[in-house]
């Protein structure tokens, strides 16, 4: 287990999942590789808390959350929602389980039709609720209540929003059905600045009042710094370093985490250019023997390039993927 | 800054855009100089005319649906709205190069990289083959791509992001341009690879002696490269400064906002300030401040009339009457 949460405290946890995607080419279409987009990953989210999933593009990160909701299948490992093993649960098994896990995007207006108006798009949840129809509208101004949006807005479409009221219709989306989990794949990436604050407000505001957990996703060090209370590095597949969001901020172990984090431009005058890493994102499809970070690593040993590294306890719930810590 | 000595200086640039048959003010009367070998950085949300502004000085903004309505852009005393489509040619490029966000739009998909960095040469300059390769070959180096004779016969998609804007500093550098204006260079490559290309303008910056106007959102790049700052909403300048000045002693409402909405770990449960509302739309000029209908610290006047420049010393200078008032001189 990789930390010492009791089971009724974990709302989901993930143990050694992995999910290849074939590769076809050729006369036949035949496979010829395997893109390794998620590699034998655990996490484990607490109830009421937030694990923060950072890393950058390519990584996996988005992948592992279409992994925890089932909308893709994982090929190998386990999902286990409220002490309850779902990852080889049918689809009609799985209903009234997707109800409880919700996820919002980055770009809202992919996940809203053009065609509806909120109030209708937010009563389809509510239908599926199963609520009866005469309190529908109720609980649509309620919902619109909830992220700040006003009573207005039911009667109005899409395309009628900015970008972060467009984000919050998705947050009411997601929440008409009541869910315990939310799953936010990179939320405010793609707002201005003054906007992103109002949302990453309104999301720790919900989280209070709702007692949900999230799982956030975000290439933003800064956000997850502020939001998160534990986190996970994800590099080629892989969880690099996992811990409490003091642990990899204060004391980060692995030479990627360090790496990661001095590369996140200081806002204070005066402190310099960031040391950049040397070297590209190497490709998932080959990803290099032994250790995936290897080819980057500043303090990279013979022994990285030949033998595959595991995630072991530096310190209390601290683990870390490297041998040299 | 003094202003003679300003290689670029853009006085009340206004551009508005012709939609549906109403006007969208793009710009409305920026001002904004940059020196010889400064690190200019204008910053400011979506939509408040940052990359209309640099565009405008590109010649690049498409007439219709564009007009630049009034303002001047002096570059080494020119007045670059007044030059013909051929006087301009000589100076985009040559003189003025720019780098956009994405680089995958700016690129030819079907040329390899080779071929187009040689044309960005062979537009201005005239060089026997063997000469155009061993400058191709420099600059690919010089912007940092390893085995660059392997790399020429690349096509764009087989480079990665990061790789693919550093060929695209290559191309603005052909020429070597004296100003290089970057939209948003960084915005679409992970932080590690931002940190790559941010370290690479700067020391091609020192080396070359260029000057860089440098436009994004990002308020720590900006933090980390800049030397003075403009601030822009809604079209306008609202503030302007060395960056140290306006970094810790923000003297505008908009720029104190923008601040206080960075999430980070020094603030860590408690909520983010931020600025309430939204970003306006571009159709109609309020007559008075046009942050007004988001700012904490509005009064009556800001309604009515549009703040002038208020000094704060050093050249630091902010639109806002209101917290000159209450703050200047304590």
């Amino acid at each position: 287990m990789m930390t010492s949460e009791t089971d009724q405290d974990v709302l989901l946890r993930v143990e050694a999942i992995k999910k290849y995607f074939p590769v076809r080419g050729g006369f036949f279409q035949r496979i010829k590789g395997y893109i390794k987009a998620v590699d034998g990953v655990n996490l484990e989210i607490v109830k009421g808390k937030t694990l923060g999933l950072v890393g950058e593009s390519g990584c996996g990160k988005s992948t592992v959350a279409r992994l925890v909701l089932k909308l893709l299948e994982a090929d190998s490992g386990r999902i286990i929602y409220n002490q309850k093993e779902i990852t080889k649960l049918t689809e009609r098994e799985m209903r009234p389980i997707r109800r409880e896990m919700q996820i919002i995007f980055q770009d809202p207006v992919g996940s809203l039709n053009p065609r509806m108006t909120v109030g209708s798009a937010l009563k389809e949840g509510l239908m599926l609720l199963g609520l009866e129809k005469k309190n529908r509208s109720e609980r649509v101004a309620q919902l619109l209540y909830l992220v700040g949006l006003p009573e207005e807005a039911s009667r109005m479409y899409p395309h009628e929003f900015s970008g972060g009221q467009r984000q919050r219709i998705g947050i009411a989306r997601a929440l008409s059905v009541e869910p315990s989990l939310l799953v936010c794949d990179e939320p405010i990436s793609a707002l201005d600045v003054s906007i992103q604050a109002q949302i990453i407000n309104l999301l720790k505001d919900l989280q209070e009042r709702l007692s949900l957990s999230y799982l956030f996703i975000s290439h933003d060090l800064n956000v997850v710094g502020y939001l998160c209370d534990r986190c996970a590095v994800m590099y080629l597949g892989q969880v690099m370093e996992y811990g409490s969001t003091d642990n990899i901020f204060e004391t980060p172990m692995h030479p990627y985490t360090k790496a990661l984090l001095a590369s996140v431009p200081a806002r204070e005058p005066g402190k310099g250019l960031p040391p950049p890493l040397e070297g590209d994102v190497p490709s998932p499809l080959n990803p290099p023997p032994g250790c995936r970070f290897q080819g980057r690593c500043p303090i990279v040993e013979d022994r990285c390039r030949r033998e595959e590294v595991h995630l072991h306890a530096h310190d209390e719930g601290h683990l870390v993927r490297c041998w040299k810590v | 800054m003094d202003e003679t000595s300003a290689l670029l200086n853009v006085e009340g640039l206004t551009v508005w855009f012709q939609a549906d048959g109403e006007r969208s003010w793009a710009v409305n009367g920026a001002s904004f100089s940059v020196g010889r070998g400064e690190t200019v950085c204008i910053v400011g949300e979506s939509g408040c005319g940052k990359t209309v502004s640099a565009l405008s000085i590109m010649g690049l903004v498409k007439s219709p649906p564009g007009r630049i309505a009034a303002g001047k852009i002096m570059f080494e005393g020119k007045n670059l709205l007044s030059l013909t489509d051929e006087e301009m040619q000589q100076i985009r490029g040559r003189r003025i190069a720019m780098v956009f966000q994405e680089p995958l739009t700016s690129l030819n998909p079907v040329f390899t990289i080779g071929d187009q960095i040689a044309e960005a040469i062979t537009v201005h300059e005239k060089l026997t083959p063997g000469a155009l390769r061993k400058k191709v070959l420099e600059l690919l180096w010089a912007v940092g791509i390893p085995s660059p004779d392997e790399r020429l016969g690349s096509y764009p998609h087989q480079l990665s992001g990061g790789q693919r804007q550093r060929v695209m500093v290559a191309m603005a550098l052909a020429c070597e341009p004296d100003l290089i204006i970057a939209d948003e260079p960084t915005t679409a490559l992970d932080v590690t690879i931002q940190a790559q290309i941010l370290n690479l303008l700067k020391s091609i910056k020192e080396n070359r002696k260029l000057s860089l106007l440098y436009i994004t959102h990002d308020l720590g790049v900006v933090a980390s490269i800049a030397d003075r700052i403009y601030v822009m909403y809604a079209g306008c300048v609202v503030e302007q400064g060395d960056v140290g000045d306006v970094f810790l002693e923000p003297r505008h409402p908009y720029t104190r906002g923008l601040l206080a909405s960075l999430p980070d770990r020094a603030r860590r449960g408690k909520p983010l300030v931020g600025i309430p509302g939204y970003v306006p739309g571009r159709f109609g000029r309020p007559s008075g401040c046009p942050f007004e209908p988001r700012c904490s610290e509005a009064e009556k006047e800001c309604h009515i009339e549009f703040p002038q420049f208020l000094d704060w010393g050093k050249g630091h200078v902010a639109r806002c009457p209101v917290v000159y008032s209450r703050e200047k001189g304590r």
